[in-house]
């Protein structure tokens, strides 16, 4: 799996491309720990690209997501396409990760945050 | 061998056969897609077939096998006129994913983690699991409404 990266401001914003599975879910896990260890504390995952999220690939973002809250920092996802927010529905894990419509609200809220 | 499950003569078919290791599974996924697409599955469809066969495929690659051999999986799709049927056949220990049990737990967040997520979604994305152990082998039949043909 291709993940794009980019850097705004003090966040930092990875784009996957296709499909977190149980096959490509270990690469996002460890550009989240490549991030968390090179010092990023403002990290938001934008899934507007992003085909499906399987169960493994909730648990690299479960885990990112505690990794990212250990270092002090915060993770947030954004841009989910319907069929990936119906996963999340499905998963009832809405609550447990800070969601944004659009990548700027998340900048906003990891700005704030 | 049990006896094979045989789609309607003329139903559009794709059979695919991979070696059991998780870095196969994007490629059977994409397979799929692909043929789904072709024979006109909407999107929705074709997205929650792809995950219930990345986790019926990862479940037995990480769990069903107790020696280091190489085994092989085989996935068949088909299309009748009113469902997409998936039937996934491995070599592996048995397991039926309707009958799998999780203990309680707290909260979504320590389901996920434990790994009780990737069932929940099988069950919740198909419309009909079946599960038969014969001999030494694995058939899980998963079928899926096609729904509404409009997107």
């Amino acid at each position: 799996m291709d993940i794009g990266v980019e850097h705004l401001g003090a966040v930092i914003r990875l784009t996957p491309h296709g499909r977190i599975d149980s096959a490509s879910s270990a690469v996002l896990a460890e550009r989240m720990e490549e991030i968390v260890a090179q010092g990023g504390r403002r990290l938001v995952v934008d899934f507007r690209d992003v085909k499906y999220v399987t169960s493994a690939g909730f648990r690299a973002l479960l885990v990112g997501d505690a990794r990212m809250r250990d270092a002090g920092g915060r993770l947030a996802l954004c841009c989910l396409p319907p069929d990936v927010q119906r996963l999340f529905d499905l998963a009832a894990l809405n609550d447990d990760f800070m969601i944004a419509p659009s990548l700027e609200a998340s900048v906003a809220q990891l700005q704030l945050s | 061998m049990s006896r094979r499950l045989h789609p309607p003569a003329g139903s559009p078919v794709i059979e695919l056969s991979m070696v059991g290791r998780l870095e196969q599974i994007p490629y059977v996924a994409e397979r799929v897609e692909r043929f789904g697409a072709a024979h006109g599955l909407t999107s929705r469809v074709l997205h929650d077939l792809q995950v219930s066969l990345d986790e019926v495929l990862s479940n037995i690659v990480k769990h069903a096998y107790t020696d280091a051999g190489e085994h092989r999986i085989r996935v068949r799709v088909w299309i009748v006129p009113s469902q997409v049927v998936a039937e996934v056949v491995d070599d592996g220990r048995p397991f039926d994913p309707m009958a799998a049990l999780h203990p309680l737990r707290k909260s979504a967040r320590e389901r996920a983690l434990a790994g009780g997520l990737g069932i929940r979604f099988l069950r919740s994305l198909v419309d009909d699991l079946h599960y038969e152990r014969s001999g030494r082998t694995n058939r899980l039949v998963m079928r899926k409404a096609l729904g509404p043909q409009l997107e």
